[in-house]
């Protein structure tokens, strides 16, 4: 009977991943290689065609940007992570969890966030222009260096949560050996700290080419004439030629598989270390006090800069429409956006389709993620458990604009699987797109608990003559709630300000926050755009409240607590 | 090979003191051991003589050279890591080469002392092995090379064997002596285990709460300890608290009339330290003997060890394991006498 239960699960996991999942891939490869209802490599000729220089420029564009977002990203979290690790100084515990406030912040209000502060209107060029007296802004950010610096911004983070769990790790006696040894903190640094460093910073790297590579919003906004893959997907869709959107993200998937085959196998699970058998205490580098001085200041000069468009966009959102046009900040302030937010359903009404997105994402995602992480880690042993798993959480790696277009290609008719009609139009589309893109989340925290999970405790409540459900309950249930917890509220996060297929899959009716915003800021109601955010911000901020509460003590060892 | 002296070394974390006062002098080649339970500063002590610690009070001199204020790559010692705190990144030879290459020792030269000191520690062949692949007790061998490579003045020991199993804990600890011997180096060496401070120290230092008990080779702290903390670390001495008048030694029901040797302590609270082998066991009735009650009887092969109760007082015993311990069984009484050559009577409590 268990074991029946068992198949009939797997079974249905199975179907529901080549239904939902590989399908949708499936009708993409075979939409990219079609042409007039033929096989053809012609979308392929034509995107790496010379003379339609194109599509090239924007693979360019993209890896160029990527690459630079990876090196910056990564030097800026690495350099806050020393700080934060190495040093003591006051506020540390609140500024560290300033420091990862972008991971908090949904894509597009990041974006606009940074567009209202160093945008060429935003407030930092105004003010230089004011002091300087010049007729233009001195000094803004846009284009392909725009585009790098959002993205640093945003995912500077996965550098500095992974080198900071990774410097927190570095025994003491190793430094103290080295020094002792003759080595000064910088050789010391070199030799023996990057070193430790490395799986963490390849991990971040890795993460961050992905992220970059998917970026839509940062390019949208910020790219002005210059081309990017994500964009050219958007306008391929928009402009009709689904199959050549299908090639474009054929090759934007190729390229950040490719990242996150190398992501995933430069995390040795359990790699070996030599002598770490007593208890280490975190290790600390004897820099000198001028060093000490230079990298502090550094460290909350960029952390101020953080803060900064977070600040902004509270302020614009309490600021009157129409009050902001040349003055450096707005003239004029009242709660009217607020009130008409909450007030005027119309208004009203993104905020309950995101809600409602996300509650069902959530809903779906732990239905599919939990058991598929059970079946990932408990299932099977050796190499054929590392496959599985990297199969099921493939989704993750596939840029939102792929998917969607994945989704309105295999969805655009009626199938037995979509209860015999078409999703592309309705609602629905939204929530799948939102939960093949984020399930893998649930499913990694949900399986990374259950590594931890050590199986002779289920021996032992076996030996001791607990039930199936006893066990559950009282040994598995516990193990495994701080990673579902933690992967459900990743969840939440990104359905609640999902944007990136949204743009491409929404209708009027179904229209979330991210969509609506962006709308608004079109018609310059900047005040409506920024309230939205800040409402979207303090859900997010009040579920990791929550998430934290419910899962702590047991997941602040893995850096979430970082995130509230 | 140099010598060591602390001068009333004082190191206070958050208000309690970890080092108090402490003064030694380490004679030149000498194998010195700071034997004491967990927490009562010999890790402390070792660091401050490291550099890692900077003392309150007090000085630390080697080869009459005042060393507190230098760095530790500046004393010109050598450490071994309780974790050994391999680089574990390097291969074995990178890990012992790292405090030449440091000093900006020649390649050649580099390489040649790497390789000798290498095999010395008998770990040749596995040079170019990453040390994560190492068993624990290789390396902890690469540990003491990559320590002594540099021809400290001083090598310290943080209980170097506290991470292997008891069979590799014997071998490498005959390893380091024959290693220390040859190479004549001063060690100083800190552990909790009695035995590895016994075998391997030519002198000791019992710690307790930061000071020093006593200093002495290991027979004379075996034999002679100056107190009952000693008498109960180092021997696992019975500490019986009683009252005494210099003639007779009482602790409730149990009467002992001291012998010439031990008469004389002033009359009030005393306390007799009597080591387990110093428990005599007899027929009962026998003479100078006192009736007790078998509690508990452990057979450990060659001796046979027991807990017995005269009285209110309980008193560990061992004996060499005959016809005679077999038969006695829990709840038995037997004769108990006091070998006195193996008991001390201290003034005061425990």
């Amino acid at each position: 009977m268990k074991r029946l239960a068992a198949h009939g699960l797997t079974v249905g996991l199975a179907a529901a991943f080549a239904a939902y999942v590989l399908f949708p891939l499936g009708m993409m490869m075979a939409a990219s290689l079609r042409s007039g209802g033929e096989f053809s490599f012609a979308h392929y000729r034509f995107l790496f065609d010379t003379g339609n220089a194109g599509n090239l420029e924007a693979v360019v564009n993209s890896v160029v940007v990527s690459l630079w977002s990876v090196v910056l990203s990564g030097l800026l979290g690495l350099l806050l992570a020393f700080v934060f690790t190495q040093f003591d100084f006051p506020w540390k515990s609140p500024l560290s969890r300033l420091a990862v406030l972008p991971v908090a912040l949904p894509p597009l209000v990041g974006v606009i966030a940074f567009l209202f502060v160093f945008g060429e209107t935003g407030i930092i060029p105004r003010g230089l222009q004011m002091i300087l007296g010049t007729s233009g802004a001195p000094l803004s950010v846009n284009g392909i260096s725009g585009v790098v610096l959002v993205h640093v911004y945003s995912f500077h983070v996965y550098s500095f949560l992974f080198c900071s769990a990774a410097l927190r790790n570095i025994d003491s006696a190793q430094l103290e050996a080295a020094a002792g040894l003759g080595s000064g903190p910088w050789r010391t640094f070199g030799r023996i700290v990057l070193p430790e460093l490395r799986p963490a910073l390849i991990g971040a790297s890795a993460l961050t080419f992905m992220a970059s590579m998917a970026s839509f919003t940062a390019p949208l906004l910020f790219a002005g004439d210059k081309r990017f893959i994500t964009l050219q997907i958007y306008q391929t869709k928009l402009n009709g030629d689904l199959d050549l959107a299908a090639a474009q993200s054929i090759l934007l998937t190729l390229v950040s598989v490719f990242f996150y085959g190398l992501l995933t196998s430069a995390f040795p699970s359990g790699a070996a270390r030599a002598g770490r058998k007593g208890t280490a205490r975190p290790g600390l580098l004897r820099v000198s006090g001028g060093t000490r001085r230079i990298l502090l200041a550094i460290a909350i000069f960029v952390l101020s800069l953080e803060i900064l468009p977070v600040a902004v966009i509270l302020l614009l959102s309490f600021a009157r429409e129409g009050s902001w046009t040349t003055q450096l900040v707005p003239s004029a302030y009242v709660a009217d956006n607020y009130i008409a937010l909450l007030r005027d359903p119309k208004m009203f009404e993104p905020v309950m389709n995101s809600l409602l997105l996300a509650g069902l994402t959530l809903a779906a995602a732990l239905a599919f993620g939990i058991p598929a992480a059970f079946f990932a880690t408990k299932g099977r042993r050796g190499k054929g458990r590392r496959v599985i798993q990297m199969v099921l959480t493939l989704p993750y790696a596939v840029p939102g604009t792929a998917i969607a277009v994945a989704l309105i290609l295999a969805f655009n008719s009626p199938l037995w699987t979509t209860g015999g009609s078409v999703l592309v139009g309705t609602f629905w589309i939204l929530p799948l797109a939102y939960v093949v893109r984020e399930y893998p989340l649930v499913l990694r925290s949900t399986a990374a608990s259950l590594e931890l999970l050590d199986d002779s405790l289920l021996e032992a409540a076996d030996g001791l003559g607990a039930s199936a459900w006893r066990k559950f309950r009282t040994v598995t249930f516990p193990a495994v709630l701080p990673g579902v917890v933690a992967g459900g509220v990743l969840v939440v996060i990104a359905a609640l300000g999902e944007f990136v297929s949204s743009v491409l899959l929404y209708t009027y009716a179904s229209r979330p926050v991210s969509v609506e915003i962006l709308a608004q800021l079109r018609l310059f109601n900047i005040g409506a755009a920024a309230a939205y955010a800040v409402l979207l911000m303090v859900i997010i901020l009040a579920l990791l409240r929550v998430a934290e509460r419910i899962s702590s003590p047991l997941a602040s060892d893995r850096g979430f607590s970082y995130l509230s | 090979m140099s010598s060591l002296s602390l001068r009333t070394l004082s190191k206070t974390f958050q208000g309690t003191g970890a080092v108090r006062g402490v003064s030694l002098d380490v004679t030149p080649g000498e194998f010195f051991a700071i034997l004491g339970p967990s927490g009562c500063g010999k890790t402390t002590l070792l660091r401050l003589v490291a550099g890692y610690e900077r003392p309150d009070a007090g000085s630390i001199v080697i080869d009459g050279q005042d060393v507190t204020s230098m760095r530790p790559q500046e004393r010109g010692i050598g450490m071994v890591f309780q974790n050994y705190a391999l680089f574990p990144h390097l291969t074995v030879h990178e890990n012992v080469a790292f405090g030449l290459q440091t000093r900006g020792i020649p390649a050649e030269e580099t390489r040649e002392r790497v390789d000798r000191m290498l095999g010395k520690v008998r770990l040749s062949g596995k040079a170019a092995v990453a040390v994560t692949s190492l068993s624990g007790g290789e390396q902890q061998r690469v540990a003491v090379a990559r320590a002594l490579v540099l021809r400290p003045r001083l090598l310290l020991f943080d209980e170097p064997l506290s991470n292997l199993d008891a069979a590799l804990r014997l071998s490498t600890r005959e390893e380091i002596r024959i290693l220390q011997r040859e190479e004549g180096v001063t060690t100083l060496y800190v552990t909790h285990d009695q035995s590895e401070a016994m075998t391997l120290a030519d002198r000791i230092a019992v710690m307790r709460s930061g000071s020093i008990e006593q200093v002495g080779p290991p027979r004379e702290l075996y034999d002679l300890p100056a107190s009952p903390f000693v008498a109960g670390f180092l021997g696992g001495a019975n500490l019986v608290e009683g009252t005494t008048d210099g003639i007779t030694f009482v602790a409730g029901e149990l009467r002992i009339p001291l012998p010439p040797s031990h008469r004389g302590p002033a009359p009030g609270p005393a306390t007799l330290a009597v080591k387990p082998e110093g428990v005599l066991l007899s027929e009962e009735g026998g003479e100078g003997s006192v009736p007790s009650r078998v509690v508990m009887r452990e057979y450990l092969g060659f001796t046979t060890a027991f807990r017995l109760r005269v009285g209110e007082t309980e008193l560990r015993s061992v004996a060499l394991s005959s016809s005679f311990t077999a038969g006695l069984e829990p709840g038995h009484t037997v004769g108990c006498a006091i070998d006195w050559t193996r008991a001390t009577i201290f003034p005061g409590g425990a």
